[in-house]
């Protein structure tokens, strides 16, 4: 009895350390966040008063988080399938025997991901500004255009969605490369044995096997894609027009620059529920599979 | 023994003066280490009650490193803001009101409507930022205009940019700002509707006028100068205009020196913003500018009005005019300054201040100011007839009135 709750100690004096910080930094402000937005707390102002659901009601009435809204949802379903299958691809291309030099393909599709988001997105501002080299490209065919690709409210989420989709599949590339990798050799053999083909061995053996891969790497990226920010605060700043504003930037002009701490609070906790639904959604899917 | 009793004596000294130290913090934009660390140094020679310390802050991360500090109770005793900011800051009573202090100093110095708010002071006005023309003498000689008398008025600007745009396929008649917070309004805009008379608030500041008639005038006009603009973000217009691509555009005393260091065979000068007849308005310009605050969180207000005062003074201030080239001191006849005799467009900035007008003092600035970057790219961006757009962010305006 007595090694047991000296046992207990122990374990209780090592997770000490953890629990300790977690509820410094995780649970004190995500309770903290939940009460003031439920406030109008300014975040400059110590004073704030209850205004009960009055953040919540007003969200889906202001029209520049509806847009928010709209943007995250069009970069999630816009960026998704095409990082996921271009990653696949490459993943397949890499890992197969034709293929040479494998280290160097992963190091330099893998490269983007080890690099800061602020340092892609300065590049790739020189690539799409007024007279970079997108323009540039476009002149040599006779294409003129006098508007930086990020500085027209038709173009700049799409612009910034390509990039996107660039700077993530290095990394998805390396994950779905791992599951390949897992994948034993004597399946491809006796399917070619028995005369499949390149791509029935694609669609029969790898894919379902790489499936659980496949649902980590979408559900991962969903929820990436839902807090976007970097590339927006650094390109764009939510605009032209709010053609790029997304709910994280929202949240954050909300409350860093309009000082409406309470109705930020408000907007990342409708983000959390839109996140948690998905996510809830995705397991279901993943536990229907296994 | 008596060395021991010495040592401790001294030790203790050490210690009580230490203590006896006041700390007064600085968080600002403008000095970098070099200079801060020659500040410091300066100040502590001359208050050794003082111990002064200078945090530099960056633009991008700044603003929120600021706010984050008040909201936790932990802000400096002394504050850089931007002068747009002030309202809002002043509004949410986060800086001390200064008018006993500014009595003291007020003759010395200019720019204190950057400070004023609801009739009271704020801060003090510490450099100036006032925007000017910039334009490129050899395209306005390829186009068969006259280097040495840029435009004067919108009509000239609107024919030169033209001429210009008609060189070639790569080559604009003026770059517009698009695409970022703050610059397409700041760098002609606003100026150019104050310059036609013209305000998008009452006097008072309780009605919104952003659809009056000199401010549809100047939307109309700035819609037909788009047919040769170059549109992009403001680096990216000085980045084309260093690559001799662009006639004109407007901004701050920032880029001469990146300029002249990035592309020495552009030649280019600067002029005043022009104005929008000859015999109507004036060459209003967009006052921006630096001011320091005293946080309302501060114990320490004697000491920090002490560093308020070193900084203001013309040996830092000018100090940073030479190191930076980006903003000028407040200081009274600082145009006499040698300096600017050696720095001729610098000097035009500097003129050209006598027409800056600052954002209106509204504690919504910042939400005002985002509107405003709207109301510039709709009508730049898109077709939209002028008078709708005016008219919808009229009433956006003034439910923040």
């Amino acid at each position: 009895m007595k090694t047991k709750s000296k046992y207990n100690l122990t374990t209780l004096a090592f997770l000490l350390p953890w629990i300790i910080t977690f509820i410094i930094f995780s649970a004190y402000p995500i309770i903290y966040s939940i009460a003031i937005s439920f406030t109008d707390y300014s975040g400059l102002n110590p004073a704030m008063n209850f205004v009960g659901l009055k953040n919540y009601t007003a969200l889906f009435k202001d029209e520049i988080f509806l847009k928010a809204m709209k943007n995250t949802l069009i970069f999630v379903v816009g960026t998704i399938p095409f990082t996921t299958i271009i990653s696949i691809l490459l993943a397949v291309l890499i890992n197969s025997k034709m293929v040479k030099f494998k280290g160097l393909f992963k190091a330099g599709f893998f490269l983007p991901s080890v690099m800061s988001m602020v340092v892609i997105s300065t590049i790739w501002r020189y690539i799409y500004s007024a007279d970079g080299l997108l323009n540039h490209m476009l002149r040599m065919f006779g294409i003129e255009k006098s508007t930086g690709w990020l500085a027209s409210p038709n173009t700049a989420l799409l612009a910034i969605m390509i990039m996107d989709v660039w700077a993530a599949i290095g990394y998805y590339t390396i994950i779905f490369l791992s599951g390949l990798q897992s994948i034993p050799e004597e399946l491809y053999e006796s399917a070619a044995i028995d005369g499949a083909s390149s791509s029935d061995a694609f669609f029969k053996i790898t894919l379902p096997l790489i499936k659980p891969t496949l649902f980590f790497v979408i559900a991962i990226n969903t929820i990436r894609s839902f807090q976007i920010f970097a590339e927006i605060f650094t390109m764009t700043g939510g605009g032209p027009l709010n053609s790029t504003q997304t709910i994280v930037h929202y949240l954050y002009i909300t409350g860093f620059r309009q000082f409406k701490m309470g109705y930020a609070s408000a907007m990342a906790y409708i983000l959390v529920i839109i996140v948690l639904i998905i996510t809830l959604i995705q397991q279901r899917a993943l536990r229907s599979e296994y | 023994m008596r060395k021991k009793a010495l040592l401790v004596f001294m030790l203790v000294g050490l210690t009580l003066l230490s203590f006896g130290k006041t700390k007064i913090s600085v968080w600002q934009f403008m000095m970098d280490d070099n200079l801060s660390q020659q500040v410091k140094e300066n100040f502590e020679k001359a208050n050794p009650d003082i111990e002064l310390e200078i945090v530099q802050l960056s633009w991008a991360t700044g603003f929120d490193r600021i706010v984050t500090s008040i909201a936790a109770g932990t802000a400096p005793d002394v504050i850089e803001l931007g002068n747009t900011w002030l309202a809002t800051f002043a509004s949410q009573g986060v800086l001390r009101p200064v008018d006993d202090l500014v009595d003291k100093v007020k003759d010395n110095y200019v720019a204190w409507n950057f400070v004023e708010y609801q009739d009271r002071y704020w801060g003090f006005p510490w450099l100036l930022a006032p925007r000017c023309m910039y334009y490129n003498l050899e395209l306005l000689e390829k186009a068969g205009l006259d280097p040495d008398n840029p435009p004067k008025t919108w009509m000239e600007l609107l024919n030169a940019a033209a001429k210009i745009h008609a060189l070639g396929p790569d080559i604009y008649g003026a770059g517009l700002c698009v695409g970022e917070l703050y610059s397409p309004y700041q760098q002609w805009f606003l100026p150019a509707v104050w310059g036609n008379f013209g305000h998008f608030v009452s006097p008072d500041l309780k009605k919104a006028t952003l659809n009056s008639d000199p401010v549809i005038e100047t939307a109309y006009y700035y819609r037909s100068l788009k047919d040769y603009a170059l549109l992009g973000k403001e680096s990216e217009l000085a980045e084309a205009f260093g690559k001799g691509k662009l006639g004109f555009f407007f901004a701050g005393p920032a880029y001469i020196n990146n300029i002249q260091r990035d592309y020495p065979e552009t030649i280019f000068d600067v002029a005043f913003i022009p104005k929008p007849r000859e015999n109507y308005g004036y060459h209003a310009s967009f006052a921006g500018g630096e001011v320091l605050g005293i946080s309302s969180q501060t114990k320490h207000v004697d000491e920090a009005w002490r560093v308020i005062e070193y900084l203001l003074g013309e040996e830092v201030a000018m100090q940073i005019t030479r190191t930076t080239g980006e903003v000028f001191p407040t200081k009274v006849g600082i145009e006499n300054d040698p300096w600017f005799e050696s720095h001729p467009l610098h000097k035009t900035f500097l003129e050209q201040n006598k027409y800056a007008v600052p954002f209106p003092p509204l504690a919504e600035a910042n939400k005002i100011e985002q509107i405003f970057t709207n109301v510039v790219e709709e009508i730049l961006l898109t077709n939209t007839p002028i008078e709708n757009i005016l008219q919808k962010y009229n009433e956006q305006i003034q439910a923040l009135l």
